[in-house]
């Protein structure tokens, strides 16, 4: 239950109740709404009195002071115009804030309509009443085919109401009220008829209510039937403005005919006779509606044609129309028919009055061009269209709807067309009145300032930004940003000032203003509200999916750029762009300084540490021992325990192949994440969080340094060599490894050909371009730019999938392994590897070289058993295998909240309990352990006994080896830890509760939960 | 949920989009007074301001150098009387800053936003002040002054004064009965409080009168005519440029002395600068532009003009006649006339300053002028000034004995003030 329901709980309680009243009243639903609509009337009755009371007491005081409003509008604006107008206010004893009153007491009464809505719509026992002419109240009442009867009698009332409530006001009033009364006509139609039966009544009894509200407005009449003689004379006039429009009810006739044959084409033929008679009597209805409110109707036509906006409030307009536009053909994956739908909304006024612009613009003519006579036929076709997708939905009830009618029809197309074809139109008009220019001052300096700031950020101080928060990820140094950007933003600035030079001055004033507008959006985003994509991993962000944002950021952003736009006229067209030049001076040393300090603080300004990693040519090899022992350690990161058994149903040989392997299914994961996990996988239990938070000295890196030192010297004095590539989180020249291997080294090139490899072209220095150029761009340019994690560079460069890219080295590294493996060694060897292959983004390489991306976790677990395989068939070629202990252990489960479909697990849990412990969490907490102990042979065996990953590092060196225990009970720890925002500055690791898992993952009852000491 | 929130029949419909626009007008009128308060913070330095002057009776403020003249008088008067005050001024080359006395403190506080921030934190018994609208524009009222009053500064009618010029000040230091009468109609119909209306005259006519008895007289045998034009578009010099001093020099004999407005320079200095070449070596024709005007007033025996102020300043000091070019009056929408509905007292009583002419006459305009220097209607310019200016020559004590009535009859513990 949410809020909103919440609070319209009692209005729906009192709905229902006297609903359900007046049905034991009267035993019939129909005479039961009829009741319920009358006695909501009689209730709010009071309410209207009031407001009616104090809405004219305010028209008069209003009536009062209006001449002198005028006259200090027409005389004075600013801050003298509102001094002069909160005086006269407090002179007439006119406060605006008064003017809510009856607002407060109106507001009351909306929840009624909300409330009798929610109650009737979904009210199941009137499906199938029926009530005088309507068949089933829970159904539009399809009277006449296409067309529902209950909505035109109610806006036939609605329209007779508002003729006399305006009787004596102002025309603009009943104008307004008019086309309200349309908008609900389309809005309301096809309800079901139980609701439009309700709110006609509703209608009946608010023209009643005139009679208590506002008498007077009946009253005028009376002096007409005094004099028969004007009533003849009114009534001749009417006959001959009958005859002299009969034109209108031929176009009304042969539309609602043409309706109802359409209709009956689509549909049946019963009763046609009916219907088309019918569809005529509604034309004359309408007609007659026509002849009454006729000078309104020709007026707001003409007056539509004559309307005159100022070129800002057009170019906003158009603006929103075109921003809202773009944000839904670039949203998210796929396009988002609401934000299309509100760039509709601004886009139907900008065509009426464009479309009023050219009509008028005609008659004087003086761009007699070709072009423009294009133009128009252009641009009524393309507003015909846009009123056309307005017909063409079926149910005009939901956003939804319309924008999937929208999308149905070949007319969406022209969407894009219209928004030109009115920015044409503009400007052909603007030229005409030739738009005042205004002279600035220190023209070049803002544009090189601007400039600076906006390709700085993307070309230099994004990228350091990026590259600081994760140094190890880049074989580069800062000062190889520094120098690649510098080079970029030379060349870009001195291309944009030489284009610069020649524009003409109002292309020239365009131009700086947009950079301006741009400087300050790149700066909101970047310094001011960052918008949260989590964490860039490879090529993709963590947490995307925040792109699929909702409408409100939208509108929002469309504001803010909007209205930075005229803030910037405004300050330089009164010559304030000093304020602007220091600001943008400032604003360029604050950035600067903020990411150079920040990659100094790095550790790698200077020179890339990865590069002193890398060990002598040669030696990059895995050398096994044939005699002695041999260990390998491999830590696939994201790893679901349970895809085993749905990789083992798929691929049956794997039992085969994965000789002497167990698969320890219930295994418990100390963590949901890497970095609280790892040092415990590798450790053991001493390393687990809560633990380790005792220490409070080191940091977090310190700390699963230590872990993977211990190991290292544990390995050490057992005599064995160790041979590893990179852990995460770890400063690995402290740990004393003997080789280690590099995420990819030239050497292995020579491999190419057997691995289907094209050419080695590896580096990420493009990437954090594009991510600095992603951040700085708004909202509605993010997924264009982020292109689902293809990037930009895939608009234009075709990704050759053979590569070895840095995407895809990380698997064929994996699929190398039997390539650069030997059994030269006469040292027992203990071998750990660390596979990012398994984490997101979810990608492989296939045996042809080719790289998927985007692919589910499943599938690339499968292809990590796959391809490990064929390692393990190498070993047992090469006799190896025997005296080789291999564990397969990853360090947590998938977060599947992160993946688009659906979970590809099945849930083997004995009792599930969210409330104890979600299956999220559950399944997060899964992860995968696979050992093979020294001389293990027969097919992989699946063992139930309760494990956790931190039981690695004895299974190991075999110290209390859980796995030759008999099955004992066991009680493990689990925690709901988080990404360490900074492992080099956190001390503790941030976890907010823990479990304790006794025995069984998959039974709920065995979770207890425990918070942070 | 479109579709719920958006259906209400027609009647309850007007009433929703009365809400709207009621909400919006209300958000948008609040944000606007957020606007101008926090604009009025940055530019005022904050609001800290606690005033040295705590418990002064009598406070001037002045907006300008130019209103010096209509304190001094007080100022002295008071002084005379034994009576303290302080002056307080937004111009720094104000030159009641640099005036001292015994009884007399003042200070400069900044220009008009700082002011407005220190004045509304005011503690006075009297406050006084040539600024009109307060509480209507920047200057508010502050909590703890007791009387404000309004030094009339010129002896025109109160229709040229912007919108609620005098409405909330408990006191107007009237200089005519004119403006009496146009305070009380506007008090009627605005149904403001009945203000303390002082017949108190126009106090820096004490000071130019001992100025003007000081300054050499026209001893040229030659008359002297000053042309004293506005620098609007209808002025002498736009409508007739220079063959109206042509029309002037011929046929007669007397000096010529071109003021014209400085504004002019600005804003038609092509008209300067003809009539400029033109009567470079004219010897009967020159240009003042001293920054005061009574030297040339003090010479001239006849003013020409058309709608400046200064032509009452020259017929009441100087008792001399003007000659008056046929104008409309500037449109006074938005000015305190729009709202009275009986002739201003300008455009009634001007035609006994001298003569009225139009562009008929200025072919002959040199006869006219020789006519009206010849036959001075001396009578008619001095009951003019008897009927419209109180206490002509001694303005100054009046003021400051009103002052002084008002003060004492004030009560500390008496919060809202005002005379009993």
């Amino acid at each position: 239950m949410d809020v909103f329901e919440i609070i319209m709980s009692p209005f729906v309680f009192i709905i229902k109740y006297i609903f359900l009243f007046s049905y034991n009243l009267s035993g019939d639903y129909g005479v039961a709404i009829v009741l319920l609509s009358l006695f909501i009337s009689l209730i709010l009755l009071p309410i209207f009195i009031f407001i009616e009371k104090a809405k004219k007491k305010d028209d008069t005081i209003k009536q009062r002071m209006k001449p002198l409003v005028e006259e200090i509008k027409a005389c004075y604006k600013g801050q003298e115009r509102y001094y002069y107008l909160k005086t006269l206010n407090r002179q007439h004893n006119y406060s605006p804030t008064r003017a809510l009153i009856p607002v407060l007491s109106l507001l009351i009464q909306i929840p009624f309509f909300i409330a009798a809505y929610q109650f009737l719509e979904h009210y199941s026992p009137l499906i199938g009443q029926s009530f005088l002419f309507i068949n089933d109240l829970s159904k539009a009442d399809s009277f006449m085919g296409a067309i529902n009867i209950l909505p035109v009698l109610m806006t036939i009332v609605n329209l007779v109401t508002v003729y006399f409530y305006t009787i004596n006001g102002e025309k603009k009033e009943r104008n307004q009220m008019i086309v309200i009364a349309a908008v609900f006509l389309i809005m309301l139609y096809n309800l079901p008829s139980a609701l439009l039966l309700y709110w006609t009544l509703n209608n009946v009894f608010s023209f009643f209510r005139l009679f208590i509200t506002n008498p007077e407005v009946f009253k005028i009449k009376r002096t007409l039937t005094v004099n028969t003689q004007v009533i003849e004379l009114e009534m001749s006039s009417f006959k001959e403005r009958l005859i002299a429009s009969l034109k209108v009810f031929y176009i009304l006739a042969i539309a609602f005919v043409i309706i109802q044959v359409n209709w009956a084409l689509n549909h049946t033929y019963d009763l046609f006779a009916l219907r088309i008679g019918l569809a005529l009597l509604i034309s004359i209805v309408l007609y007659i509606i026509y002849i009454l409110f006729q000078e309104q109707i020709k007026k707001s036509i003409i007056s539509i044609i004559n309307i005159e906006i100022e070129p800002r409030v057009y170019l906003s307009l158009l603006f929103f129309a075109a921003y809202f536009h773009m944000s839904s053909i670039f949203f998210y994956q796929e396009m988002n028919k609401s934000l299309d739908f509100v760039s509709l909304l601004f886009l139907i006024p900008i065509e009426l009055i464009a479309i009023g612009y050219y009509l008028r613009d005609l008659k004087t003519l003086r761009y007699k061009s070709f072009s423009l006579l294009l133009v128009l036929p252009l641009i009524i076709l393309q507003f015909s269209n846009t009123l056309g997708i307005l017909q063409l939905a079926d149910k005009l009830l939901t956003v939804y709807e319309i924008g999937y009618s929208m999308e149905n029809s070949f007319l969406f197309t022209f969407r894009s067309v219209g928004i030109i074809v009115t920015s044409v139109l503009f400007f052909f008009y603007q030229k005409q009145k030739k738009l005042q220019l205004f002279e600035i001052s220190n023209y070049y300096l803002l544009f090189l300032l601007s400039a600076l700031y906006i390709f700085g950020q993307i070309f230099i101080w994004g990228p350091l930004m990026s590259f600081s928060s994760f140094p190890e990820a880049f074989e580069f140094s800062a000062i190889d940003i520094i120098i690649k950007g510098a080079q970029y933003l030379a060349i870009v600035l001195i291309l944009l000032l030489v284009v610069f030079f020649f524009l003409r001055k109002r292309t020239k004033l365009i131009m700086l203003i947009t950079l301006l507008v741009i400087v300050f959006i790149a700066f909101f985003n970047n310094t001011l509200f960052p918008f949260d994509l989590g964490t860039l991993q490879v090529n993709r962000f963590s947490e995307e999916k925040n792109l699929d944002a909702p409408i409100i950021y939208f509108i929002v952003e469309s504001l803010l750029i909007l209205s930075s736009f005229f803030i910037f006229v405004w300050l330089l067209k009164r010559k304030k762009s000093t304020y602007i030049v220091y600001s943008l001076i400032v604003l360029n040393i604050v950035v600067a300084t903020q990411s150079i300090v920040k990659s100094i603080s790095s550790d790698k300004f200077f020179s890339s540490k990865n590069q002193v990693e890398r060990v002598i040519e040669g030696e990059l090899i895995i050398n096994f021992s044939k005699t002695k022992k041999n260990i390998i350690l491999l830590m696939p990161d994201m790893f679901q325990g349970l895809a085993m058994e749905t990789i083992i149903e798929d691929n049956p040989n794997i039992v085969n192949e994965y000789t002497g392997f167990k698969w320890y299914r219930n295994t418990l994961s100390v963590s949901r994440v890497t970095n609280s996990t790892m040092p415990a996988l590798i450790g053991g239990f001493d390393f687990v969080p809560n633990v380790l938070d005792k220490d409070t000295v080191h940091t977090i890196r310190q700390k699963m340094t230590t872990a993977m030192k211990s190991l290292i010297d544990k390995a050490h004095n057992n005599g064995f060599a160790v041979t590893m590539n990179k852990f995460p989180y770890t400063n690995i020249e402290e740990i004393g490894y003997d080789i280690l291997l590099p995420r990819w080294n030239k050497e292995w090139d020579s491999y190419n050909y057997e691995l289907g490899i094209n050419s080695v072209k590896s580096d990420n220095s493009e990437l954090i371009i594009e991510t600095a150029l992603l951040y700085c761009v708004p909202l509605v340019l993010k997924s264009l730019v982020y292109n689902e994690g293809s990037w930009l560079k895939s608009y234009f460069v075709k990704q050759e999938m053979h590569e070895n890219s840095w995407m895809a080295n990380s698997y064929n590294f994996l699929r190398l392994l039997p390539h650069i493996s030997t059994t030269q060694n006469d040292q027992p060897n203990l071998i750990l590897l660390y596979s990012f292959n398994t984490h997101f983004p979810w990608n492989y390489v296939d045996n042809t070289g080719e790289l998927h991306t985007n692919v589910s976790p499943l599938t690339t677990n499968r292809w990590t058993i796959e391809t490990f395989a064929h390692w393990v068939k190498w070993m047992k070629k090469n006799g190896v295998y025997d005296n080789t202990k291999i564990i397969i252990v990853s360090d947590h489960g998938v977060p599947w909240h992160r993946y688009d479909g659906e979970i590809e697990v099945n849930f083997p849990f004995i009792n599930t309990n969210e409330e104890k412990v979600s299956q999220e969490h559950l399944l997060s907490l899964n992860p995968l352990l696979l050992v093979k102990d020294f001389n293990e042979k027969g097919d992989m065996l699946i063992d139930n006994r309760f494990m956790s990953n931190a039981d690695v590092n004895s299974i190991m060196f075999d110290e209390i080896n859980p796995t030759n225990d008999s099955i004992v009970s066991r009680t493990l720890p689990a925690f709901i830890a988080w990404w360490a925002e900074s492992i080099d500055k956190s001390k503790k690791f941030s976890y907010s509760y823990w479990y304790k898992v006794k025995d069984n993952v998959f039974d709920a009852d065995n979770w207890t939960r425990l918070d942070k000491e | 949920m479109l579709a719920h929130l958006l259906y209400i029949d027609p009647a309850s419909t007007s009433a929703l989009l009365y809400i709207i626009v009621a909400v919006v007008a209300t958000v948008a009128y609040s944000l606007r007074g957020f606007f101008y308060k926090l604009k009025n913070f940055v530019l005022g330095n904050g609001f800290s301001t606690d005033n040295e002057f705590g418990n002064s009776d009598i406070i001037f403020y002045s907006e300008g150098k130019q209103y010096w003249n209509v304190f001094l008088p007080i100022i002295r008067a008071l002084e005379l009387k034994g009576r303290a005050c302080v002056y307080l001024s937004s111009d720094k080359d104000d030159p009641g800053l640099r005036y001292s006395s015994v009884l007399y403190q003042s200070k400069y506080i900044g220009n008009i936003t700082m002011t407005s921030v220190y004045l509304s934190k005011l503690k006075a018994k009297f406050v006084g002040m040539t600024t009109p609208q307060l509480d209507v524009m920047m200057i508010r009222r502050s909590k703890n002054v007791s009387h404000y009053g309004h030094i009339v500064h010129a002896p025109i009618d109160v229709f040229t004064y912007r919108k609620f010029a005098f409405d909330y000040f408990d006191s107007v230091f009237c200089s005519g009965p004119h403006q009496i009468k146009g305070i009380r109609q506007l008090e009627k119909q605005r149904k403001t409080d009945e203000k303390l209306l002082l017949e108190t005259g126009l106090t820096y006519y004490d000071i130019m009168l001992d100025e003007i008895s000081h300054l050499p007289k026209n001893e040229n045998k030659n008359p002297v005519v000053l042309v004293a034009p506005t620098w609007k578009e209808y002025s002498i010099i736009n409508r007739f440029g220079t063959d109206f001093f042509d029309a002037l020099l011929n046929n007669s004999n007397y000096n010529i002395i071109l003021r014209p407005h400085p504004q002019s320079y600005v804003s038609f200095p092509k008209v300067i600068s003809d009539i400029e070449k033109k009567f470079v070596n004219e010897a009967r024709f020159s240009i003042d532009n001293n920054r005061l005007g009574t030297e040339s007033m003090a010479k001239a025996d006849l003013m020409i003009s058309d709608l400046s102020g200064v032509i009452w300043d020259f017929a009441f000091l100087y008792s001399k006649p003007v000659l008056l070019l046929k104008t409309n009056f500037d449109d006074i929408l938005g000015f305190e006339g729009s709202e009275l509905n009986y002739e201003m007292w300008e455009v009634k009583e001007r035609k006994r300053l001298g003569k009225i002419f139009d562009e008929n006459d200025v072919s002959n305009i040199s006869d006219i002028v020789n006519n009206l220097i010849l036959n001075p209607p001396e009578m008619q310019l001095s009951d003019l000034k008897n009927e419209s200016v109180f206490n002509f020559g001694k303005a100054g004590e009046v003021a400051a004995d009103q002052i002084i009535t008002i003060v004492d009859n004030i009560h500390l513990d008496d919060n809202k003030g005002g005379q009993e």
